[in-house]
């Protein structure tokens, strides 16, 4: 026997290959390999030795994978066109084996029925341009959809059955069958099922995973040509013998019907097998011949073989697949399962062995298209390769990163270097050294495209237009951290300054909305309903002090629990101040007054979201303008400033104020008001300050709330009272007169606040302050009116001048007095003594105060406490304004 | 005069902004602070916290059951909603 197994000089393969060399078209091809003796190329043997090198490196996805061995890449695949020539070169009789191992030749008689030999290489298909795979594959597909749409028996043109032929073949090479029984196949059985599944129309192109009810549908659709196939087989073996399949019409039924199940066979052994989209795509770059790497090793060999000499039946694993060949029955030996029965089929197949032929032919050819494809695109990994990853850009950085990061297994020979498992265990100190790290591993699953996606999404879930208000507490953060020399945002008016600094970020929001195409992103529901307006300023968290008394002298802690006195377990939290400063009335309850504050803030936080975003001009003004203007109707309608209530009734304006985040919120709605609103306001405030929390707390106490007051609401009322005229402090301080009790209003540091801000106004004005701002200079009438209020308010504190000082602390206690506290008192002494209006009041004042300001000065002048230096200020203070000319010091030595 | 649309049972919470509130929480434990910010989830930022935690020894042998609280103050917490049982004003303790 030859090398071959069979003669090769025989002069039908040679015209066959000749003819194929030819590149004629179909026709020729089918015509040449039907005239042939069957299987040109690789016996039995070598295919053998060639699938088992393919297995050897894995599946067939395997072999496109990221198997960073790279062994099985195409770039090192040397049974490649290059071995086996290009397209339509003349091969010859003079195969390479070189990359084949041994050839255990079993059965001689398997060859020498046969007279055709293996399938040649690619080299022998013509017309099939193997390098064009765009066209091919189109033409397969067209011939695909065809056959799928005819699945009964219609005569396709000869070219499609020739077409289809080889795709057979191909498919049939995948494994993927049983073991033994599936070689037995005495009656040209084909393997069962799991070829038959890929039946679901295939693109060559297409490497998509079947599903398992895919898979099923296509094991369904076997069956059913089985049967068709059956029937034509029976009556299609002679025309066969005859016309080679291209001229039998029965024959092109077969093929018709074989054709959609053989490319469905194939892609569904893909999953199961070892992804084998190998005939489609993943090349076998061992061999081109169609069947090859259909053989797992011996087991596969019969029913590949048969498959081969059979393809239309063995879609169908029809046990009477004899039609389909018409050449020696099996052509690819199995060495190992020595198919005997094949041989028994030989006559019968003979017609089929042709078409057989060419249509491995032509499979061979597609297969070198796919595999061009497959390199384009990547191969599949793992057993369900199909096209997983069709990035080879991203298998070769990959493999480029592994290289140079010294994690390519060509350097690190351990198994561990594969990044497949963990090397030799080296005692737990490197977890994962040997391993290829995961970033590595698993870079570039995603495309570009699919990453950027992503993001796409994530941003416009993030992105909002008004960051100010859904983000409210992160964007403070950052300006905060930003602006940490900048003390004014720290100032009362934080909020305006982070509303002007808001608008810079316009910008970015402009190019997020760009980012993510323009679609208009509505947050929904992650609006926190955060006290936006409730900003956490660090004075407020540190009003909490916490005074512990340790006894000097005594070692650590003294324990004061006894059983007389025992130690309190539960700690009633009586200076924790409950609103109930604020008292409820039957028809202003404290819960409505909490919902006025907070639809106040709702206006407020909306005409501040207007603010930072101001109309473009002209398209939006209109709605932005009936906006605000809503808002604060809104705003005013609350405040409830225009209602005339009477005196007996309460007034919800001045409980507004009675809660911190009223008191807060006043300062941030003046700006929206009109003068003559704000007039009102003042009116109103004026009027019910008896009503207000920090005008009843005792003398002296040093709540939050009254600090709070002092530097929100107070500082408003400057700013507006430092810019009206003589009549409106007239006709402040008269509400003031007319409605308190002076000495009680004189009690708590907001009520000096009030008089000592209209006394200083009315001082500048007199003196022409009021020219500046184009104030008329304050008529006759007001300023009579002026010097008679004065002397009322004089007359109703003399005699309690001394008593406006917080009573001073038991000696024994500590002194917890500040000078700072009593600023205010000092102030407002002050600006009465400026206002006096005849050297009367002056001297009272200072026989009033006189005992408080020798111990102030006797304090401040001695000592280098600053506090005490303070006092001293304030003492002089009230004296310079007394304009006597003394200096504090000075009294304390006289 | 009436007492204004309240929307949700949430905007009752809301009314308690900056106001000091009793919280009652899961695992005995109950809060008392100044409310600072709230959420759906009733995920809330509370200052000047005290904490209270009430515990009942059991004595094995006698099975005898003693409470006893444990006190924790916290100058700022966030609490995380789904252990949130209510949320009402202090009232008097």
């Amino acid at each position: 026997m030859s090398f071959f197994g069979f003669d090769t000089s025989k002069p039908v393969r040679g015209n066959e290959r000749a003819d194929a060399a030819n590149g004629g078209g179909g026709e020729n091809e089918g015509t040449g390999g039907l005239d042939g003796a069957g299987m040109d190329g690789l016996d039995g043997s070598r295919l053998d030795s060639l699938l088992e090198e393919r297995f050897k490196y894995g599946t067939y996805g395997g072999e496109q994978s990221d198997d960073v061995d790279g062994l099985l890449l195409e770039d090192d695949d040397d049974l490649n066109d290059e071995t086996f020539g290009g397209s339509g070169a003349d091969v010859g009789t003079d195969f390479d084996f070189t990359a084949g191992a041994s050839f255990p030749v079993e059965s001689d008689d398997f060859f020498a029925s046969t007279s055709k030999g293996p399938i040649s290489p690619v080299k022998t298909t013509s017309g099939h341009a193997v390098g064009s795979s765009g066209p091919k594959m189109m033409s397969l597909e067209e011939i695909e959809a065809q056959m799928m749409s005819n699945r009964h028996l219609t005569q396709p043109p000869l070219q499609q059955s020739q077409h289809s032929q080889p795709i057979f073949n191909q498919q049939f090479q995948s494994p993927g069958f049983g073991g033994p029984p599936q070689f037995r196949l005495a009656n040209n059985q084909f393997p069962p099922a799991p070829q038959a599944a890929l039946s679901i129309g295939s693109q060559f192109g297409d490497r998509r995973i079947l599903s398992v009810t895919e898979i099923e549908e296509g094991l369904l659709q076997q069956k059913q040509q089985q049967q068709h196939l059956q029937q034509h087989m029976s009556h299609t073996q002679q025309p066969l013998q005859v016309n080679h399949i291209s001229s039998g019409p029965p024959g092109h039924p077969q093929f018709q019907q074989g054709h959609p199940v053989g490319f469905a066979p194939l892609q569904h052994m893909n999953p199961p097998v070892m992804g084998p989209p190998g005939m489609m795509a993943s090349g076998s770059p061992p061999h081109h011949h169609p069947n090859l790497p259909q053989f797992n090793g011996p087991p596969m060999g019969g029913p590949m073989l048969q498959n081969q000499i059979f393809p239309p039946a063995q879609q169908f694993q029809q046990p009477s697949a004899p039609r389909s060949f018409h050449g020696s029955p099996i052509p690819l030996h199995p060495p190992a399962t020595g198919n005997q029965p094949l041989s028994t089929s030989n006559q019968q197949n003979l017609p089929q062995d042709e078409m057989l032929r060419n249509a491995q032919l032509y499979a061979q050819q597609q297969h070198q298209m796919q595999m061009q494809q497959q390199q384009q695109r990547g191969g599949g990994r793992g057993e369900y390769g199909a096209m997983r990853y069709n990035n080879v850009q991203a298998m070769n950085n990959r493999k480029n990163v592994l290289m140079h990061t010294g994690f390519s297994s060509e350097d690190n020979p351990q198994r561990g270097a594969s990044g497949k498992g963990p090397g030799a265990f080296d005692g737990g100190w490197s977890m994962q050294s040997n391993r290829t790290p995961r970033w590595i591993r698993y870079a570039d699953s995603m495309t570009q495209y699919e990453k950027e996606t992503i993001a796409k999404i994530q941003i416009a879930q993030l992105v909002s237009e008004s960051p100010f208000r859904d983000d409210f507490y992160y964007q403070i953060y950052n300006l905060f951290k930003s602006s940490v020399s900048d003390v004014g945002i720290a100032g009362a008016n934080w909020q305006q300054t982070v509303v002007n600094q808001g608008k810079d970020t316009s910008d970015m929001q402009a190019q997020m909305k760009k980012l993510i195409e323009g679609k208009k992103i509505k947050q929904k529901g992650t609006t926190c309903k955060y006290a936006l307006y409730s900003s956490i300023s660090t004075s407020l968290l540190m009003a909490t002090i916490l005074v512990t008394v340790a006894l000097e002298g005594a070692l650590g802690k003294i324990s004061l629990t006894s059983v007389k006195n025992p130690r309190q377990l539960i700690q009633i939290n009586q200076a924790a101040k409950e609103n109930h400063s604020v008292p409820t009335f039957s028809r202003l309850t404290r819960r409505k007054i909490l919902k006025s504050i907070e639809k106040v803030y709702t206006c407020i936080l909306n005409l501040e979201q207007l603010k930072r975003k101001p109309p473009t001009v002209g398209v939006d003004d209109e709605a932005w303008n009936a906006d605000s203007q809503q808002n604060i109707a809104e705003l005013w309608e609350e405040l409830s400033l225009n209602d005339n209530i009477p005196f007996t009734l309460p007034h919800p304006f001045p409980y507004f104020l009675s809660y911190s985040k009223g008191k807060k919120a006043f300062s941030r709605l003046v700006p929206y008001l009109t003068p003559d609103q704000m007039f009102a306001a003042l009116s109103t405030l004026f009027s019910r300050a008896e009503s207000l929390d920090v005008c009843n707390m005792p003398a002296g106490s040093q709540d939050e709330a009254i600090e709070l007051f002092a530097s929100t609401v107070v500082p408003t009322l400057v700013s507006f009272i430092s810019e009206v005229p003589l009549q409106v402090v007239n006709a402040f301080l008269r509400i003031l007169l007319e409605r308190h009790n002076m000495v009680w209003l004189a009690k708590s540091k907001a009520g000096l606040a009030f008089l000592a801000l209209l006394l200083s106004r009315a001082e500048i004005l007199k003196q022409g302050g009021g020219l500046q701002q184009g104030l008329r200079p304050p008529g006759a009438d007001d300023l009579a009116l002026w010097t008679e209020l004065y002397n009322f308010l004089f007359a109703s504190l003399e005699g309690n001048f001394a008593a406006i000082f917080p009573p001073t602390p038991s000696p024994d206690a500590l002194d917890t007095s500040k000078p700072a506290d009593e600023v205010y008192i000092w102030q407002f002494l002050a600006a009465m003594a400026v206002g006096a209006t005849s050297a009367d009041h002056q001297r009272v004042l200072l026989t009033e105060v006189r005992d408080k300001i020798f111990e102030t000065s006797r304090r401040g002048s001695g000592s280098e406490n600053p506090e005490d230096v303070r006092a001293l200020t304030n003492v002089n203070l009230f004296l310079n304004a007394l304009g006597l000319g003394i200096d504090a010091s000075q009294l304390a030595n006289m | 005069m009436t007492d204004g649309a309240i929307a949700e049972p949430l905007d009752l919470v809301r009314l308690s902004l900056d106001e000091r509130i009793y919280v009652k929480m899961r695992g005995d434990r109950e809060l008392k602070g100044r409310l600072h910010a709230y959420d759906q989830h009733m995920n809330l930022v509370l200052s000047d916290v005290d904490e209270t935690i009430t515990v009942v020894d059991v004595n094995e042998e006698t099975f005898e059951e003693r409470i006893r609280t444990v006190k924790r103050s916290h100058e700022m917490m966030f609490v995380r909603g789904d252990g949130v049982i209510l949320v009402s004003p202090p009232g008097r303790t």
